[in-house]
């Protein structure tokens, strides 16, 4: 790995948790904050709501409820303290042998390209307003005179 | 006529706040159905909604989430949740192509339609079923038993589920026998436990250096974000123009016949409902499309179809999505229970009608078709771009350690706590290393409480 695309000194303990990329000590302190926020309010609550509806069970209720908004607050302090561990790039877009090489994968995997002539109007008039009917249309005439 | 009026506000209302909170939910990446949407649920019911409010809160949130969800798929090329995996092959071509806006606008269309066939269609399969309600709640106890055993089956783990099952309901009846030894009564935290249990196991193995090689990563994540194209007037796209005729067809056919098929699991009526479509398209392109709206669609009428056929000819949750994501309609205790010795239910089954179970049904998925799709359709770049950007996973995590803390605590206190970390570490490593995913385990819960006693008797012990 080239030492420029090095994440910085601090992030060099990422690991992949649950379907995305964290920072072990920074996702460390996430959970303690998640947990001081989110049981504050829930005690307080509790203390704050005896006696304030008709049963003590919807005292309880409503402190949960509280409980719940400090979860979101905690949240919130966590996503301004810590970045995503994301580089998001704009799309290039393919240049037309990218495009190419993923018709060839769609070929491989999932079967004929097919004839875009044959295709309903509507179809062909959607295909060219995206801009991929020259590009389906000449890999399919390519292919046809290649085999023969 | 004022109680209803206000009934009707009370229900749209919910369902406006399940809809712009799972909209904005479909949009993080990898947010897991059962695990976002049974929790809140959970929240809604227990703070004392009325049954109308509780449906259509449930039901605007699962129609929205599975529409949001296309965002992250199509634009991100990162599965939105569970069942956006069996999309990403085709969103993931489309978007090389330098066309994901198409994907995302054919997955939308595709999910707006089917929700609105799969309603109708999933209360005309209830009604078909419900006279044989009376026989099926009298047999519950076993119905449970076979469920759970063709539920365990059907899991990516087959037989391997099928005999975790037996250690499974094992654990859950001794901590029930322990926690009632100090008068602890617990059902939520069991669910919970059940449907936060990925999180648990992942954050347990990540403290142990056995799991460090299988986890540690040396870079971020590189995502590529497609540009912004956009090609009609006005803020409505009409779903029937961004769909051709053969589309519209193939998702209404897809939709009503998955209504039906709702003892299976929806990811495996997805990519089969996906494949028939597949076979019978001959050109690449027009495949493409055509497979993501139908696949898209499925999303929705099987989860729509999973839910309201067991809630309204049963009352019990005999479905995957009835026994996972929508778990928090059937039991509740202690305002929603299924009562463990006689099958006697007492949930929405019993709350509410035929009528008002379509009539809500409906104004869920109006509500969802005015909120998440429009806000889909015009604003997915920048919302995942945002997401992407700016709310980092930590964030996430954290939020639902707070979640959970907040719930185990209240309904149980630190023997709450206790059974959701037992349950999560067991079961979430269950799923990750057998596949014996949250569904099988919900079943588990289910046979626990209510097979058991059935089987113990039938031993005389």
């Amino acid at each position: 790995m080239s030492i420029s695309k090095q994440p910085s000194a601090a992030e060099t303990d990422l690991a992949e948790i649950w379907g995305d990329i964290v920072s072990r000590r920074q996702l460390a302190i996430s959970l303690i904050i998640g947990a001081v926020v989110s049981l504050l309010f829930y005690a307080v609550a509790l203390r704050l709501f005896q006696g304030i509806g008709s049963s003590p069970a919807i005292d309880k209720a409503l402190a949960m409820l509280m409980g719940i908004v400090g979860c979101l607050t905690g949240g919130l302090i966590c996503s301004r303290l810590f970045k995503p561990k994301r580089h998001l790039s704009e799309d290039p877009s393919g240049s037309d042998d990218a495009r190419i090489a993923v018709l060839q994968q769609i070929e491989n995997e999932e079967g004929e390209i097919g004839n875009a002539r044959d295709l309903p109007e509507t179809v062909q008039a959607e295909m060219k307003e995206v801009g991929l009917y020259d590009l389906f249309d000449q890999y399919y005439q390519n292919q046809k005179t290649g085999d023969r | 006529m004022d109680g209803l009026m206000y009934e009707i506000l009370v229900a749209v209302g919910l369902g406006l706040l399940g809809s712009v909170l799972f909209s904005l939910i479909g949009l993080v990446s990898g947010t897991d159905e059962t695990t976002t949407i049974a929790p809140i649920t959970l929240l809604v019911v227990l703070l004392g909604a009325p049954p109308a409010g509780v449906f259509t809160f449930w039901m605007a949130a699962a129609v929205s989430k599975h529409m949001t969800h296309a965002v992250p798929t199509a634009l991100l090329g990162i599965p939105g949740d569970t069942l956006a995996v069996p999309l990403l092959q085709q969103a993931t071509a489309l978007r090389n192509l330098g066309a994901p806006h198409i994907a995302l606008r054919k997955m939308l269309a595709g999910a707006v339609i089917s929700a609105f066939i799969a309603v109708p269609m999933a209360v005309l399969f209830a009604v078909i079923l419900a006279p044989f309600g009376t026989y099926i709640t009298a047999a519950a106890p076993w119905i449970f038993l076979v469920a759970a055993l063709f539920i365990a089956y059907s899991s990516a783990g087959r037989w391997a589920s099928v005999v975790a099952l037996v250690p499974f309901v094992f654990i859950i009846l001794a901590m029930q026998t322990y926690t009632g030894t100090h008068d602890v009564k617990l059902a939520i935290c069991y669910f919970l436990g059940i449907a936060i249990g990925p999180l648990v196991a992942e954050l347990i193995s990540a403290m142990s250096p056995v799991e460090a090689k299988r986890m540690d990563r040396d870079a971020y994540r590189e995502t590529t974000i497609a540009p912004d194209v956009k090609s009609w007037g006005g803020y409505f796209p009409n779903p029937f123009r961004v769909l051709d005729r053969s589309q519209t067809t193939q998702v209404a056919a897809a939709s009503a016949v998955t209504s039906a098929t709702f003892v299976f699991s929806p990811v495996a009526m997805t990519v089969l409902a996906g494949e028939i479509v597949g076979a019978r398209v001959k050109h690449a392109y027009h495949r493409l499309t055509s497979v993501l709206s139908v696949k898209n669609g499925v999303t929705e009428s099987t989860y729509i179809a999973e839910a309201l056929i067991p809630l309204i000819a049963f009352g019990l949750p005999l479905s995957p999505v009835a026994a996972g994501p929508a778990a928090p309609l059937f039991n509740a205790p202690p305002r929603f229970t299924v009562d463990a010795e006689t099958g006697v239910v007492n949930n929405l089954h019993n709350m509410m009608s035929v009528t008002e179970f379509l009539f809500y049904g409906l104004a869920a998925v109006a509500i969802a078709a005015l909120v998440a799709y429009p806000f889909a359709m015009n604003y997915a770049r920048s919302a995942a771009a945002f997401v992407a950007r700016k709310i980092s996973h930590e964030a996430i995590i954290g939020t639902f350690f707070g979640l959970v803390l907040v719930i185990g605590l209240w309904e149980g206190g630190l023997l709450g706590l206790a059974v959701i970390m037992t349950i999560g570490l067991v079961g979430g490593l269950l799923y990750r290393i057998i596949g014996f995913n949250t569904g099988v385990q919900f079943m588990g819960y289910y046979a626990a409480i209510l097979s058991m006693p059935a089987i113990l008797k039938l031993l005389g012990a």
